[in-house]
């Protein structure tokens, strides 16, 4: 499942278009994070705080170019600690896939098909996801260019039919924002910067600088969002608060010359991103799962990792309650640098270690 | 366990019945005696009288000989003149049978085409390619000349690919005539015609076509070792050896081009392709083959750049309608009304109002009667030809609409996606199935059906390869110079400044030599 070679910007785009459904899918009332310009500064530091997260990751591939995290765990913490760190990232993939789906069943049941079963929409989500995993990521990354470009249009169109309304007393000042609202905003945001993971499992494949790629992909996402930011409030004013999905409300009531109501175009083309989404969680778990439960085939190693998905999945979306303490736990960001901090600190500390050691000792 | 199990069978199968084996041929082939008698009567045993076997024996200057060829595949008027009038006027010497090898192999100049025959296989082989064999006592290997006069149609327009501006000349179905149709046109020592034989039975000719300067050699490579493992009793068209020259990951879309022109297959031979010629059909293969070549003809490069490029912007639509519009319009019809124009909206209800299916079954009941009548508008003769679409415009068109059964505007989308589709008719297999899946989609689950469906063709696209180079390339990965002969056609004076090579195009994992 690995293997092929991926050019260091068509993953940044791959993970960019990932990411940005995650954004256009944003709901503001789910956490108590800041608005108003404040989040100009918010995103601002988010930027660097990401980056510093990814430090030790820029290290230990600086240094075992051609390897991922996995491989480069195993080589160092030998074949059990390796396991240990596989199963660890299946398990942290397994979670992004099943919020991820959960978060996309959610949206699909309020703004599309408000009738329908949510175990439909998941079934149907999970399975594109694990059937697009299943090409592999050299298919899945060069496919993201169409993506963009067809986001791009749809995104041009949006900010063309709102722009007339956009008007700048609709930001809140930044007087208006509190210190801890700006720390959970900054958390929230990076709680959901699992790419930097997906990054890392797919080191040994790309062909390109690991670090710029990522600082690119940090800079622009970040950037995306304030983007978002201005669009929407500037627009909207605090009526977008109330929205649960504001994007969407925005796509709504945008007029692109006679055209009305072009949100099912633009929710169309989301569900594009949205299977991108998930289809990157399911391939990373299976590569993680490859690591340990090699002796299955691929085909047994997709299905058995899209019904675990799926189970989580359901679970999520069934009980809302356990769903937010999910998302809670999310931006604690303990998983998260479990798997992005600490795993390449733990190389680094441990590579030197056994590089101090003396021959046949 | 049962996969092993098979895989045993197959071993032994193919040990008992190796490929290139025939009956003619058992494991040890066959060598030429050099008794004249016992060689014509083991012939006619192994060709079990068959018909149209014609021997004739002479003897010249008390030298027996036998000439042998297949009745009506002959020229007999060169025959006559060339060998027979000639050979009848021959004295030898001491040894003659010796003298007569000298003459024919050194003096006689009827025939360029000339081979040595060991074996009865290569024998058989050779008359039933329109040879004459000439056999001679006392020797043990035999003459094999190339006066072929058998009936073939003649060159004329090719019916699959018509353009306004171009080659009025298709292949036939003598595999020498269409290698004499491409090396007319492409006067490099460079082209090279490489042959092969497939089939265990059938011994088709099959030729390679190959620019050496500009190919691949790990192409041509993978290329040659598929056709020599090609495991088929017969081959009688070049769709049965299409399959085996594809990648594994080709489901929908095919990585193996179909042409029936020879100016196609030398412009695509001099971007490093290679062609395959089968002997008995007119359509030639090409690989690699990538997605936008379905896009592009001959016209788009003998018109003015700017309508060839407008030209290629229709194509492009029409594909895209063929694929997306029943399953569009069934989707946004039964999920999404509120997108269409209120007129519009009351229109298509007021039609729909009355028909007593759903919209997608509608959709996929008139496709499918469509397909069937596509089908058989090809197999009629031409005469009757005319009474299918007479019928289909009757009954479907006027018919069913005044009936109530279904409404105008589905069979106004009919009508459009049946002419999209034939727009670009190499994708047309792929665009009925890819039509049909979208109508079901958009008829379960609406524009969300469509882009689930949407994205998992789209991935496979990107991830299929054709000998390496990915599919959709230049498209993606991108290449902003290749791309001037894919969104514009640029003219002739851009795209004359660099050699195309089609295995350096973006992504590819193949190389031209001197660059790996």
């Amino acid at each position: 499942m690995l293997g092929g070679n991926v050019r260091v910007r068509q993953l940044v785009v791959l993970l960019l278009v990932s990411r940005i459904f995650t954004t256009l899918t944003y709901i503001p009332q789910a956490g108590k994070s800041t608005s108003g310009l404040v989040t100009l500064l918010v995103n601002g530091a988010g930027i660097v705080a990401a980056i510093l997260l990814a430090l030790p990751a820029f290290v230990v591939f600086h240094k075992n170019k051609g390897q991922n995290v996995l491989d480069l765990s195993y080589t160092t913490f030998g074949r059990v600690g390796g396991s240990a760190v596989a199963g660890l990232y299946t398990l942290y993939f397994l979670a992004c896939t099943a919020i991820a789906a959960a978060k996309f069943e959610y949206f699909v049941t309020t703004v599309l098909f408000p009738q329908s079963a949510s175990a439909a929409v998941l079934f149907t989500v999970i399975l594109t996801g694990a059937v697009i995993a299943s090409f592999g990521l050299e298919g899945i990354s060069r496919s993201t260019l169409v993506v963009m470009a067809v986001f791009v249009l749809s995104l041009a169109i949006t900010v063309f039919s709102v722009f007339p309304i956009i008007h700048t007393y609709n930001y809140l000042p930044m007087a208006m924002g509190s210190l801890d609202k700006m720390v959970y905003g900054l958390l929230e945001s990076l709680s959901q910067t699992a790419e930097l993971a997906f990054f890392m499992l797919a080191a040994s494949s790309i062909k390109g600088s690991f670090a710029k790629g990522y600082c690119a992909f940090v800079t622009i996402t970040f950037a995306g969002f304030m983007l978002f930011y201005l669009l929407v409030e500037g627009s909207m004013g605090i009526f977008a608060l109330s929205q649960p999905f504001p994007f969407y409300t925005l796509a709504s009531i945008g007029e692109f010359f006679s055209f009305e109501r072009q949100e099912a175009i633009h929710v169309s083309i989301w569900i594009f991103m949205g299977t991108l989404n998930i289809a990157i969680y399911v391939w990373a778990a299976c590569v993680s799962a490859s690591y340990w439960a090699g002796k299955l085939k691929k085909p047994v190693l997709i299905a058995a990792v899209g019904i675990v998905a799926f189970g989580l999945a359901w679970l999520l979306a069934g009980n809302l309650k356990l769903f937010a303490d999910v998302l809670f736990a999310m931006r604690t960001l303990i998983p998260l640098a479990a798997v992005v901090f600490l795993v390449p600190l733990l190389l680094l500390v441990f590579s030197k270690r056994r590089a101090k050691k003396p021959c046949g000792k | 366990m049962l996969e092993q199990i098979k895989r045993r069978l197959q071993t032994k199968k193919r040990q008992k019945n190796p490929p290139g084996q025939t009956a003619f041929a058992p494991t040890n082939p066959q060598h030429l005696s050099g008794e004249l008698t016992d060689m014509l009567i083991h012939i006619r045993r192994l060709f079990d009288n068959s018909g149209d076997l014609v021997c004739r024996e002479i003897q010249i200057d008390g030298l027996n000989i036998a000439v042998l060829q297949c009745e009506s595949m002959v020229n007999g008027e060169r025959l006559n003149r060339a060998f027979i009038l000639p050979a009848t006027g021959l004295t030898f010497g001491a040894n003659p049978a010796q003298e007569f090898s000298n003459w024919l192999q050194s003096e006689m100049v009827a025939s360029t085409d000339q081979a040595v025959v060991h074996t009865y296989e290569d024998l058989f082989t050779f008359i039933m390619s329109g040879f004459v064999a000439v056999l001679v006592q006392g020797l043990n290997y035999g003459f094999a000349l190339g006066m072929q006069g058998y009936a073939y149609r003649s060159v004329s327009e090719p019916n699959y690919e018509v353009n306004e501006r171009a080659s009025r000349e298709g292949f036939v179905e003598p595999i020498k005539i269409n290698m004499t149709m491409i090396r007319r046109r492409l006067k490099t020592p460079k082209l090279v015609f490489e042959m092969l034989k497939v089939g265990r039975v059938s011994h088709t000719d099959v030729c390679m076509c190959y620019q050496t300067d500009q190919v691949s050699r790990r192409t041509l490579e993978q290329v040659r070792r598929k056709l020599k493992t090609i495991d088929l009793d017969v081959v009688l068209e070049s769709g049965y050896i299409q399959p085996f020259l594809e990648d594994g990951d080709s489901i929908l879309f095919s990585s193996v081009g179909v042409t029936e022109r020879p100016d196609t297959v030398c412009a695509k031979v001099s971007e490093g392709r290679i062609a395959v010629l089968v002997d008995g059909t007119p359509f030639a293969l090409i690989v690699p083959y990538l997605f936008v070549e379905n896009f592009q003809n001959f016209d788009d490069y003998s018109k003015r750049s700017y309508f060839g490029t407008f030209i290629r912007w229709i194509k492009y639509a029409s594909f895209l309608f063929s694929v997306f519009l029943p399953g569009l319009y069934v989707a946004v019809a039964t999920f999404h009304p509120k997108l269409l124009p209120p007129v519009l909206l009351f229109k298509i209800a007021a039609a729909e109002e009355t028909t007593p299916f759903s919209l997608m079954l509608e959709a996929l009941c008139i496709h499918f009667i469509f397909e069937i009548m596509r089908e058989a508008g090809l197999r009629l003769p031409r005469p009757v030809g005319h009474a299918v679409s007479i019928v289909g415009g009757l009954v479907i068109g006027d018919a069913a609409v005044t009936a109530g059964i279904i409404g105008a505007p589905m069979v106004m989308i009919l009508a459009l996606t049946a002419i999209s589709s034939f727009v670009v008719p190499s994708l047309y297999e792929a665009s009925m199935v890819l039509r049909f899946a979208f109508i079901v989609l958009g008829g379960l689950m609406g524009l969300y059906g469509i882009a689930l469906g949407s994205m998992i063709v789209l991935v496979h696209m990107c991830a299929q390869t054709s000998y390496g180079i990915p599919f959709l390339a230049p498209i993606t990965p991108f290449s902003k110079w290749d791309m001037r002969d894919v969104l514009v056609r640029r003219d002739w004076k851009h795209l004359g400044k660099k050699t195309i090579q089609v295995q350096n195009m973006p992504g590819s994992s193949q190389t031209s030599e001197g660059k790996e």
